[in-house]
């Protein structure tokens, strides 16, 4: 008796502690409350869409003012700006602890990382209907060559800086991965970009109610060749774009208006005040005393200022000052969406590609006197009708120099320039070429297989 | 019941401060109980200094195999400390404990034989009465109360240092393995006070004391600001009289000339300590109870900052049969915090930065502009602002200990730690209207509560069987599980005419929002298998298997096993011999440990549902939040730990040495992985870090005579740290915060990587670098940063002395670092560029002329005169060595004769003289040598030891305690 007792107790011990022991492992499950577990969140193709939103979303804060200002302040359009970050900027030397080029270039690789994130995903929702799964890869390769081709023009030198262009490019993220990647070279992270864009221009639709369509990703097609010197196809594709009739030329010289709509091939969307995308050139063009002012020996060189109405959107505050400063109005509306490709960008890319190529030239002077018309108050200084190539090359980049002001453009077209065509050009008296030319990587990019930009500016 | 009484009467009398004893009363309470009359808690069956507390249980000092250093209670609560676990300091020989500051509350930085971990938090388990408690160090920055104010929240302070018996530091395997995931930074184990002797016995103490720092910080007056001004202003090639607008500043060079504000003296004073506490024990055959009510108040040396403890702990035992003993322990306390802004957030950082001499006491108001052209006073700042952080803690545990057979025993533990902590914050409308430089109706009223539940229980059963008279074992084997739950808030009202908690409030001007909820679980089984060989030769074998909420799905559970042998060789008649050993014992082991310490949610995948995003094109987010990590795991530490301990001449001297090498694995690095995977950081396992060091403690009776003794004691220790990979990633993917202390490999955990000093050009005055190759450049480019100075002490350990001669004790103890160098992080503004700053009284030794031969470059407004293209520059001429020795404690106690206390029916009774820190030996020019600064979050607290950012200095203290027993 004595020793079933025992024995019960031994037994009854034994099951108490079995039984926590089983009964325990939901106890050790405590997931994040206001999150969703990613299995629970992805069921639809609604929900694809909404993630590839956060893709865009990243897109938007790069491209609502942010690139530009950091591109133009990189150029030789602007004055020294006020801010730290951005003279490091202006300087032509960007220490690796630049949190403004390091939060720069976050933004475009989360948007990447966000569209790659959508691709891994795209499985996980069962019988989606093909159609839809064409433009959800077309939209994530798009972002992503955006985000790379960003990324390759800010962060290394440029496509003809070597020949070969074996120079150090970025890091091409075209899956998810939490392993660092090398640092591969420009020509590699071209090949990536195309590689994209032709899988966008063939699986996006004409149209996309505001997100990327077949003709955005053709546009960035034209921008990137143009960009590399590849002028037959940039010209071709700048030419299918402009004839597509998807698009409308303006009559307005201020793109960032509504009137000019009709012009934008893709562009960050603002739906309101309180859902602006534009706030990054509302704050470093349009308020107070902007970080972003023209160069004052730019602004003198400009001709035509009172029959040019590009120009007339310049004004000088505290004119004969001290405090004098020379601003934008183009910016001031307290809300807009910011084109990124747009109509006139493929007017001038097709012009001037053309005129390089020595080709169709009517078509090319068609295209630079459109502008020049629409641009002119009185009577237009147009290019003559047999005029020649260079001719027509010296009109196209006055043009677009004033047509793309504040665009972020002339930083690459000055590389373009030096690399693609041998121009010996200098920003603020700096190489196109030297090594401080570009934005620093933040630290962190640095491993074993990344190397980041040489230190020490362009001394 | 005459002496219950009496006591109670004598108690009443204290409490109203009347000293004298009515004569009547003489008769009562003739003996106490003897030695023998002892209640049931088991603590006095063994006296406590055979008896060690280890993980789940207890075990006779002979036989322990593991590390294990004892502090007494007494120890602890004997000195003003702003915390008790800062009394631990000098009292173990590997326990590196560093004073955060002389705050009030303020919060102490304990490793226990070095820093293991990086991203993990690399604080020591502290269990109280078997619950491992919360132990938030960042409650105040994550429930986005402006980062805590220069100041980290301190999850101990509100402990009582009375309620504690004592406090076991568990340090290597053997002993720490029992704790499996959680082990591997050290344990520390506190056991509170319980009754002991049969009968009823009251103590009473009382402390006063004041507070001081121990060095002022002295900063330059407004004129010699204004010379130095003047110098940059004409070094820079400006002409004419300078300007302050160049430095934001919008008074009259004219007016300021004559203005001298001494904001430290506005914010210093002497801080004053009141401390009162009574314990009561009364036990009987079946039951007992331990009651402990305490009051603290600890002023520090800057004006208006107050910690005021308030507690109460009940412990009771009852035995209500033969073999079941039910321990009952119950505390509850609240500590409340006067707050003060410091260091970078303002008070007495900013009399030390911001705030120039050159500004008045109180600001000018300028009519034309409608605005203040000066700041704020300080002192005003301090006492409008009205702000408090109140901690309300109880720890409560019921242990049921029963006894089925003998040999055979169980115990079932519960417990509970609930604690509620908020910040109360009011800016009445004075200051808001100051800030916003208009007229506003109301104040603006700040609210962060927090609470956290942590509960835990444990079943262990334990069976001890005499295989033969020489052959003793005992296993145990347990399950316990642990599971917290946080929960915070932040609320405000910007239209308040009272804090948010106390006053109604105004619906539109207010703002609430519960933050993300904090959850974790851990579910554990255990074992513990001892051996003895007839009383001399013992081993013993621990498992655990810990799973944790935070672990990755591919590692649910981990393994930590220990084993370790102790020899008692004094039992050998071969050491017998020698006749001058009277115990000598050799002891090691090896063993694994891990520390799960880290983020709760970093295994998880997943979104940010789209009520929490903006809409993008006028349609819905859901962003990933998470990537998975089903790799996530433990860090895992392997220990190897032995130690030789030996008594001589019949006591006279007694050491022990110890040598240990702690291998870490799979350390986690909370990684800013490079950027262009996409997602700021990461917790990834890729580190490995080595600790190998040395203690040796020493204790020696110097002299024994019936009147008076002396005896002194040791403890040294030296610990080497190094990391040994980071995996993929470069120095710069893991930071110490703001300061730049690095993760480098070859390197100890958070070193200082900087561009090398390489002194002023004599011709110019212009500051000069070295790049990597060692070459002299005038430009500072931080990639030319190496790894400089020595951010751990090459040694540290205590001195202490004890003198007794008749009813006399004298205490003292020397507390000494070794090596290990300072990085004064603020001094990069505070020294030739000029700017908005006062300035460090080292900056008059700059260079002014050709041919000047000093460190300090010469004075100027441009950043670029520093070969910089950002003004902030770190570089080492910033770092120099923080050796230091410190008188650390000195106490005289005198006990009263017992007949004269007898009369009054005491007991006891002492009165103890306590001076704190009032003797500091150092090369050091800056503050105070012994830094913690505030840190950002783990991975700064565990990187960043020994930089110093406008940190209040350490506190020195006098006070006198009364201590009486009856």
């Amino acid at each position: 008796m004595k020793n079933a007792k025992k024995h019960f107790k031994n037994i009854s011990f034994a099951l108490v502690i079995a039984t926590t022991a089983f009964s325990c492992q939901k106890m050790i499950e405590t997931p994040p409350p206001n999150e969703i577990l990613v299995e629970d969140a992805v069921n639809t193709a609604d929900d694809l869409q909404k993630l590839l939103n956060s893709s865009y979303n990243e897109m938007a804060n790069s491209f609502g003012g942010f690139y530009q200002s950091l591109a133009e302040i990189m150029s030789d359009n602007l004055s020294l700006p006020n801010n730290n970050d951005y003279r490091e900027v202006y300087n032509h030397n960007v220490l690796f602890f630049n949190s403004t080029s390091g939060g720069f270039y976050s933004l475009l690789y989360r948007g990447i990382f966000r569209a790659n994130f959508v691709q891994e995903h795209i499985s996980d929702v069962p019988n989606l209907d093909p159609a839809v799964k064409d433009r959800i890869v077309g939209e994530i390769a798009f972002i992503r060559a955006l985000g790379h081709f960003t990324a390759v023009r800010m962060y290394a030198q440029p496509y003809g800086y070597t020949a070969d262009n074996s120079h150090d490019g970025i890091a091409v993220m075209t899956k998810v991965s939490t392993t660092p990647q090398k640092r591969e070279t420009v020509a590699v992270a071209y090949q990536a970009i195309l590689a994209d864009l032709n899988t966008a221009v063939s699986l996006l639709p004409n149209s996309n109610g505001g997100y990327a369509t077949k003709w955005a990703a053709k546009a960035l097609l034209a921008q990137v060749q143009f960009q590399m010197g590849d002028y037959t196809n940039a010209a071709a594709n700048s030419g299918d774009v402009i004839n597509s009739g998807e698009f409308t030329f303006s009559d307005t010289v201020n793109l960032f208006t509504p009137q000019a709509y009709g012009e934008h091939i893709f562009s960050i969307i603002s739906f309101g005040v309180n859902d602006q995308r534009s706030g990054g050139f509302t704050a470093n063009f349009a308020l107070g005393v902007p970080t972003c002012q023209l160069d004052k020996e730019v602004y003198a060189s400009l001709q035509d200022k009172t029959t040019d109405k590009r120009l007339k959107l310049l004004t000088v505050v505290n004119a004969g000052a001290q405090n004098e400063f020379i601003k934008t109005t183009q910016f001031d509306a307290p809300f807009f969406n910011v084109p990124v490709l747009h109509l006139t960008l493929m007017h001038l890319i097709r012009a001037e590609s053309l005129a390089k190529i020595n080709s169709d030239l009517s078509t090319a002077i068609n295209d630079v006197n459109k502008i020049i018309t629409r641009a002119t108050i009185g009577t237009p200084n147009l290019v003559a009708n047999n005029a020649t190539s260079t001719e027509i090359l010296t009109a196209v980049r006055s043009e677009r120099r004033k047509e793309l002001l504040f665009q972020g453009d002339r930083i690459h077209e000055v590389k373009r320039l030096g690399a693609i065509e041998g121009q010996s050009l200098f920003i603020r008296g700096r190489a196109w070429n030297c090594k401080g030319m570009l934005m620093q990587f933040p630290i962190t990019e640095k491993t074993d297989e990344f190397n980041i930009n040489p230190t020490g500016g362009c001394e | 019941m005459v002496k219950t009484t009496h006591r109670l009467r004598i108690l009443g009398l204290i409490l109203l401060g009347i000293g004298s004893m009515p004569n009547g009363w003489s008769q009562a309470n003739k003996g106490k109980g003897s030695n023998k009359d002892t209640a049931v808690s088991p603590e006095d069956v063994e006296s406590i200094g055979d008896v060690v507390i280890v993980g789940y249980g207890r075990q006779n000092r002979r036989n322990v195999v593991g590390s294990i250093s004892t502090v007494t209670g007494k120890e602890i609560a004997e000195l003003p400390t702003q915390s008790f676990e800062a009394s631990l300091q000098g009292k173990a020989a590997g326990v590196q404990v560093t004073v955060g500051s002389g705050m009030a509350g303020s919060a102490s930085l304990i490793r226990i034989r070095g820093a293991a971990s990086i991203s993990a938090a690399g604080d020591p388990l502290y269990v109280i009465d078997g619950i491992p408690i919360t132990q938030d160090y960042f409650v105040n920055r994550s429930n986005g109360s402006n980062f805590g104010g220069g100041f980290n929240n301190n999850p101990l302070a509100s402990i009582n240092p009375e309620d504690i018996e004592n406090v076991e530091i568990l340090k290597d395997a053997a002993a720490t393995s029992i704790y499996g995931s959680r082990g591997a930074n050290g344990v520390i184990l506190i056991t509170t006070k319980r009754a002991g002797k049969l009968g009823m016995k009251f103590d009473v103490s009382t402390r006063f004391g004041m507070g001081i720092p121990t060095k002022r910080p002295n900063m330059i007056s407004g004129k010699d600001w204004l010379q130095l001004y003047e110098e940059a202003w004409y070094n820079d090639g400006n002409v004419g009289k300078p300007n302050l607008d160049r430095v934001g500043i919008r008074l009259n060079w004219d007016d300021v000339q004559t203005t001298n504000t001494d904001w430290v003296d506005e914010l210093i004073g002497v801080g004053i300590k009141q401390n009162y506490n009574i314990g009561m024990s009364f036990a009987k055959k079946k039951y007992a109870i331990k009651y402990i009510i305490s009051q603290d108040n600890n002023g520090s040396y800057i004006k208006g900052n107050n910690y005021e403890r308030l507690s109460h702990r009940i412990n009771g035992d009852i035995r209500p049969l033969k073999g079941l003993t039910i321990q009952l322990s119950h505390s509850l306390s609240r500590g409340t915090n006067q707050r003060v802004d410091a260091a970078w957030a303002g008070g007495l950082g900013a009399a030390m930065s911001s705030m120039l001499n050159i500004y008045p006491l109180n600001p000018i108001y300028d009519s034309a502009s409608k605005s203040y052209t000066s700041p704020l006073g300080l002192q005003t700042i301090r006492d409008l602002k009205n702000w408090r952080s109140v901690e309300i803690r109880t720890i409560n545990n019921a242990l049921l200990s029963y006894e089925i057979l003998p040999g055979l025993s169980i115990n079932a533990s519960g417990s509970i730690d609930y604690m509620d902590y908020a910040e109360h914050i009011y800016e009445p409308k004075a200051l808001i209207q100051y800030y916003l430089q208009t007229y506003k109706q109301n104040g603006n009223a700040q609210w962060f509560p927090s609470w956290t539940r942590n509960y835990n229980y444990f079943v262990t059963g334990q069976w001890e069987k005499n295989i033969t008279k020489d052959h003793k074992t005992t296993l145990m084997i347990g399950h316990e599980y642990q599971n917290s739950l946080s929960h915070s808030k932040f609320v405000e009202n910007t239209d308040a005419t009272g804090p948010v908690d106390e006053v109604a409030i105004p619906d539109t001007a207010l703002v609430s929002r519960y933050n993300t909820p904090y959850n974790w679980a851990f579910l554990s089984f255990f074992g513990r298998l001892n051996y003895t060989f007839k009383n001399k030769f013992n081993v013993q074998l621990t498992s655990r298997w810990d799973g944790s909420s935070r672990f990755g799905k591919n590692n649910r559970y981990g393994y930590f096993p220990s084993a370790a042998f102790g020899y008692i060789l004094s039992e050998e008649k071969f050491i017998k011999k020698y006749k001058f050993i009277n115990f000598m014992k050799v002891r090691a082991g090896i063993g694994r440990s891990g520390n799960a310490n880290f983020d709760n949610y970093a295994r998880w995948g997943t979104v940010t549902p789209s009520s929490n995003l903006p809409l993008y094109n006028g349609q819905q987010q859901l962003a990933p939040a998470r990537l998975e990590n089903p790799n996530l795991r433990w860090e895992t530490t392997t220990n190897f730990d032995a130690g030789l301990e030996m008594t001589f001449l019949r006591g006279r001297l007694s050491t022990e040495i110890i040598y240990y090498s702690k291998a870490t694995n799979d350390v986690i690095l909370n990684v800013s992985i490079p950027t262009h995977v996409g997602f700021g950081s990461f917790y990834d396992n890729v580190g490995s870090i080595t600790n190998n060091g040395l203690e040796l403690t020493l204790k020696t009776v110097n002299i024994r005579t019936k009147k008076f003794n002396w005896t002194s004691n040791l403890n040294i220790a030296r610990n080497v740290n190094e990391i040994t990979s980071i995996g993929v990633y470069s120095q710069d993917a893991v930071s110490g915060g703001t300061n730049d202390t690095r993760v480098v490999v070859g390197q100890p955990v958070g070193t200082n990587f900087l561009v090398r000093y390489a002194g002023v050009n004599k011709e110019t005055g212009a500051p000069m670098y070295y790049d990597l190759n060692g070459n002299i450049t005038d430009k500072w480019d931080p990639a030319n940063r190496v790894t400089v100075g020595n951010i751990l002490p090459d040694a540290f350990g205590n001195f202490g002395n004890t003198i007794t001669y008749r009813r006399w004790e004298l205490n003292a103890n020397i507390y000494f670092n070794i090596g290990g160098s300072i990085y004064e992080s603020s001094l990069k503004r505070q020294f030739s560029l000029m700017t908005d700053w006062n300035l460090d009284p080292r900056v008059m030794d700059r260079w002014q002329k050709p041919g000047d031969d000093t460190k300090i470059p010469k004075m100027t407004l441009q950043t670029a005169n520093h070969g910089s293209t950002t003004p902030w520059i770190n570089t080492d001429l910033w770092l120099q060595d923080g050796s230091y020795a410190r008188l650390r404690s000195l106490t005289l106690a005198y006990n009263l004769p017992t007949a004269m206390i007898s009369k009054w029916k005491l007991s006891n009774a002492k009165i103890m003289f306590v001076a704190t820190n009032i003797l500091t030996w150092t090369k050091f020019t800056g503050l105070d040598p012994e830094i913690a600064r505030d840190f950002e979050n783990a991975t700064d607290r565990n990187m960043s030891g020994s930089i110093t950012y406008l940190t209040p200095p350490q506190e020195k203290s006098y006070s006198i305690s009364i201590y009486v027993s009856f």
